[in-house]
């Protein structure tokens, strides 16, 4: 059957049916993130993966704009994933994001910022890896380590992360190429404390600095690498 | 004993953990009363096996720390659904007749739940041809479609007999 402008509905209808067969496979590998990288460890949302959608009548759409998996790390530290399916305009710029991105990483968060009593969650905001990713720098760089310090106003204490093209994943959470280098975003988003922060990353990492860390082909090769 | 769930996790925490009770219940089979022989009760093995969607690691670590006897701790077995997927897809291979049958519809039955590990996106095939002005000429007709007729008596609209005639009035 040929196309044509009247078509556009079975186009529409066929797109559909392809999101909604990205969500179900972005759901095992979240499942499989569980078992590869979450290691048994809690985590911090539970089986929630998802929010800020909006039930109302009056909307501009009604679907997820990404999902988030964190793992809490202990001492204020998660390991994080975030699917950004699109960019709406009222997050950012859609250009950004011409197709769905995996992002994972390593969050730090200040002990300043931690409520009294409060666990990693009090600290953690479910969308946090995708602000160090879209928020970090003038320009989302792809298959690229990226660390960031102080960011969201302190909380953060510092960060790094790496995004790929989800549907470059092809199976064990292998992720197609590899970072090529590192660069920092220290202070990305509060260009006042760079400097000074961009020590504090190196501080805070095990292996003394994300620079050089190699060259991850897989979501948990980037964690041991960390 | 298997503990299956699909959209849930573990039930109950401390003495009401729901694997706990579980493998209590364990230890006192004899006095079950089951449908089966004393020489099949004799024979079998006990286990307990938590059967899930996601890796319960977690839950099944929970419940041993909540165990003080190490003879039910190591009668407890976790699996997940994608792993009689993947079981029933190796077996399949090397089975025939109604074996192969109904491991083929074990393993169909499961992936259509999507309760399969993840083995990469699939590539839908998509329709092209389309651009975005052939998108625009169709709002302009649908801009053309007629409004339906509003009764301007009773406002109702939906559908073509008024509603005083659905009455038989």
């Amino acid at each position: 059957m040929s196309l044509t402008a009247s078509d556009y509905g079975l186009q529409i209808g066929q797109a559909l049916k392809a999101v909604a067969r990205l969500h179900a496979d972005t759901s095992k590998l979240l499942l499989d993130c569980d078992k590869h990288i979450g290691k048994r460890r809690r985590s911090v949302f539970g089986s929630f993966v998802t929010r800020d959608l909006t039930y109302n009548v009056k909307a501009d759409f009604w679907m997820p704009e990404g999902v988030y998996r964190f793992y809490d790390a202990g001492s204020l530290m998660v390991d994080a994933l975030t699917v950004t399916f699109f960019m709406p305009e009222r997050s950012g710029d859609p250009e950004a994001v011409p197709q769905s991105i995996l992002t994972v990483g390593r969050i730090q968060y200040a002990d300043s910022a931690r409520t009294k009593g409060g666990d990693v969650k009090s600290v953690c905001d479910p969308w946090d890896l995708w602000l160090a990713f879209f928020r970090g720098g003038s320009k989302p760089q792809f298959q690229t380590i990226l660390e960031g310090a102080d960011l969201a106003d302190g909380r953060i204490a510092w960060a790094c992360w790496i995004a790929v093209p989800l549907v470059s994943i092809s199976y064990g959470l292998a992720i197609k190429g590899s970072a090529r280098h590192s660069e920092s975003l220290a202070g990305g988003l509060d260009a006042d404390g760079g400097d000074q922060l961009t020590h504090g990353v190196h501080q805070g990492l095990s292996s003394g600095s994300v620079v050089g860390v190699g060259h991850p082909n897989s979501a948990p090769t980037f964690f041991e690498h960390q | 004993m298997i503990e299956a769930k699909l959209e849930a996790g573990k039930s109950g925490t401390g003495e009401n953990d729901q694997l706990l009770r579980y493998s209590f219940l364990l230890r006192r089979l004899a006095e079950l009363d089951l449908p089966m022989t004393t020489y099949d009760l004799q024979r079998s093995a006990k286990a307990l096996l938590f059967l899930t969607p996601h890796d319960a690691s977690a839950e099944i670590l929970e419940t041993v720390e909540l165990c003080d006897d190490p003879e039910l701790e190591s009668l407890l077995f976790r699996v997940q659904w994608q792993d009689i997927t993947a079981a029933a897809n190796a077996c399949r291979l090397e089975a025939s007749g109604n074996a192969r049958t109904i491991l083929q519809d074990i393993a169909s039955f499961l992936i259509r739940r999507n309760l399969e590990y993840f083995s990469g996106f699939a590539r839908l095939s998509l329709p092209t041809g389309m651009t975005w002005d052939g998108f625009h000429s169709s709002v302009a007709s649908f801009a053309r479609l007629p409004i339906p007729h509003l009764d301007t008596d009773s406002g109702y609209f939906y559908g073509s007999r008024r509603p005083d005639r659905l009455n038989g009035e």
